[in-house]
């Protein structure tokens, strides 16, 4: 596995992120990247109190953490990026390359919502995004660490047959 | 009557209230949501803002069962608003406790410390049981 992990989440930190990828991969850092949550002290608080100990976490607006994410070091250790939807993850266009494994864990269903996985849904500009970055980097939908990841292959055949 | 609230992934909750009723007899006030797979944050957080409204004078337990899920995250969201507390790690023990001291007409904190105690008692290992016997 590569060390840096960015990882579309609309849940951010929840079961499947603490049980899975972090004690799994057993990773210390994790940034929670949401302008929402870096604006809720509650939620923060949240968040901060509910992963494992030893475990550091940062939350910070999206324009801090692309500002951040290219002056810090990524050594060694494991690496989890959360962001909260398909156009954040675009937005971090610039900082993606071949050493970040990208991958979608949960996009809850919504109205005209195209199902990818059992937890993922996007619609049509999400998955027009989401073919952008693939043209960068493999993007793959994965769940938990402990289940095969799937890459998405489908996406260029939902776009030309449209999403009706 | 102080509500009960079960919020779990999946029908946990739901089944874990058939089973307790088996043992302690049907209840009122209990509410039980299910965070399914591809379910959506904020129908979630309307459906548990609504269930607490009805709850809004008894006050309400919300019970979840593991600190740090999305059931978990969300439910406490709303402490420290509306009569609300918020009890993490449930189990059979701690949801028949609950029961039984809801009739005792305490405090919503005193309630769950009670019921978490309780579901911490609960936890035993059978081989150390036994070990400290002999």
């Amino acid at each position: 596995m590569k060390k840096i992990i960015f990882r579309v989440d609309d849940r951010l930190i929840h079961g499947q992120v603490i049980e899975g990828w972090i004690k799994y991969y057993k990773i210390h850092h994790v940034s929670v990247v949401s302008d929402r949550v870096a604006g809720d002290a509650l939620q923060k608080m949240i968040f901060e109190s509910s992963l494992p100990p030893g475990c550091e976490l940062e939350i910070e607006s999206l324009d801090d953490f692309i500002d951040s994410f290219t002056k810090e070091e990524h050594g060694k250790e494991f690496f989890l990026v959360l962001l909260e939807s398909v156009n954040d993850l675009y937005k971090c266009m610039e900082l993606i390359d071949s050493d970040i494994y990208v991958n979608i864990g949960c996009v809850a269903s919504r109205e005209h919502k195209v199902e990818v996985s059992n937890t993922v849904f996007l619609d049509l500009s999400e998955i027009e995004m989401v073919s952008i970055i693939r043209n960068k980097v493999d993007v793959y939908i994965h769940k938990v660490p402990w289940e095969p990841s799937v890459e998405i292959r489908n996406f260029s055949r939902l776009l030309r047959g449209g999403l009706s | 009557m102080i509500g009960i609230i079960l919020v779990t992934h999946g029908n946990f909750g739901a089944e874990l209230l058939r089973t307790a009723e088996m043992i302690v007899g049907a209840q009122d006030g209990v509410e039980t949501i299910a965070m399914q797979n591809g379910s959506s944050l904020v129908d979630i957080a309307d459906e548990i803002e609504s269930v607490i409204s009805k709850y809004e004078d008894s006050g309400a337990i919300v019970f979840t069962d593991m600190f740090g899920g999305s059931p978990s995250n969300i439910a406490m969201a709303y402490l420290g608003s509306r009569n609300v507390e918020v009890v993490s790690g449930i189990n059979l023990p701690l949801l028949i406790k609950a029961f039984s001291v809801r009739k005792e007409n305490k405090s919503l904190r005193m309630m769950c410390s009670e019921c978490a105690e309780s579901g911490r008692e609960s936890i035993i290992v059978a081989g150390e049981l036994l070990k400290d016997r002999s």
